[in-house]
């Protein structure tokens, strides 16, 4: 019985990232060129506020 | 009935794992659209290294935050981060303006920006496997966004 409970636990955890991941996908596989590039645009400005604040000497 | 739970679990992460592998496949879309899409993948995972990056500082990998040490750290990490951050910008302008009519001419420029990138991030090593291990599975996802950006082929 125990182990069971381990089993679907292990495996709720081993499939909920993986189902996120695929809804996620699934959504941005309905996305518009323009879309994808917006979205893109948008991980690399984000990506550039990121890194130039951990380039500076702030703790 | 424990064996037939456990197939039945094995059952399930086996659809699972397939529906997940195929899901990058199912949806069919023109290719200078696929490309659009690895760009943007490629921009996803380099935009997760860099939050790795804070994330290790904020908690202590580096060494006591605030530390000269662990914010040199930091900053070496987020120096080749943001210039490979630079050469992916590019590549997603690059892949704004591609036509179905310079596929071929854009997927080279494309892949050159994404192996610069990956050049840059393989270049640093501050002796943290932990961010060793995130910047080695960014390079590995961008070679894989390379790998299947050559891969497709103009004409659908």
């Amino acid at each position: 019985m125990a182990a069971t409970l381990v089993g679907v636990i292990a495996a709720i955890n081993t499939l909920t990232p993986l189902a996120t991941q695929l809804i996620n996908q699934l959504r941005q596989s309905g996305e518009t060129d323009e879309q994808v590039i917006a979205r893109a645009r948008a991980l690399v400005a984000e990506t550039r506020k990121i890194t130039e604040e951990d380039m500076s000497d702030k703790a | 009935m424990i064996q037939r739970q456990r197939r039945q679990l094995a059952t399930l992460l086996l659809i699972a794992m397939i529906a997940y592998t195929g899901s990058g496949f199912a949806c069919s879309s023109s290719d200078v659209s696929k490309v659009k899409k690895k760009v943007a993948d490629a921009a996803a995972i380099l935009n997760t290294a860099a939050k790795s990056n804070r994330s290790l500082y904020q908690s202590g990998t580096y060494g006591a935050v605030g530390s000269p040490e662990a914010i040199g750290k930091r900053q070496k990490v987020a120096t080749v981060i943001h210039q490979a951050n630079e050469y992916l910008s590019l590549a997603v302008e690059r892949a704004a303006n591609l036509q179905p009519s310079d596929l071929e001419t854009g997927k080279t420029d494309i892949v050159k920006l994404l192996q610069e990138a990956t050049a840059v991030l393989g270049s640093l090593n501050i002796g943290n496997e932990n961010i060793r291990v995130v910047l080695q599975s960014a390079v590995t996802a961008i070679n894989a966004a390379v790998t299947l950006t050559l891969a497709i082929k103009g004409g659908s």
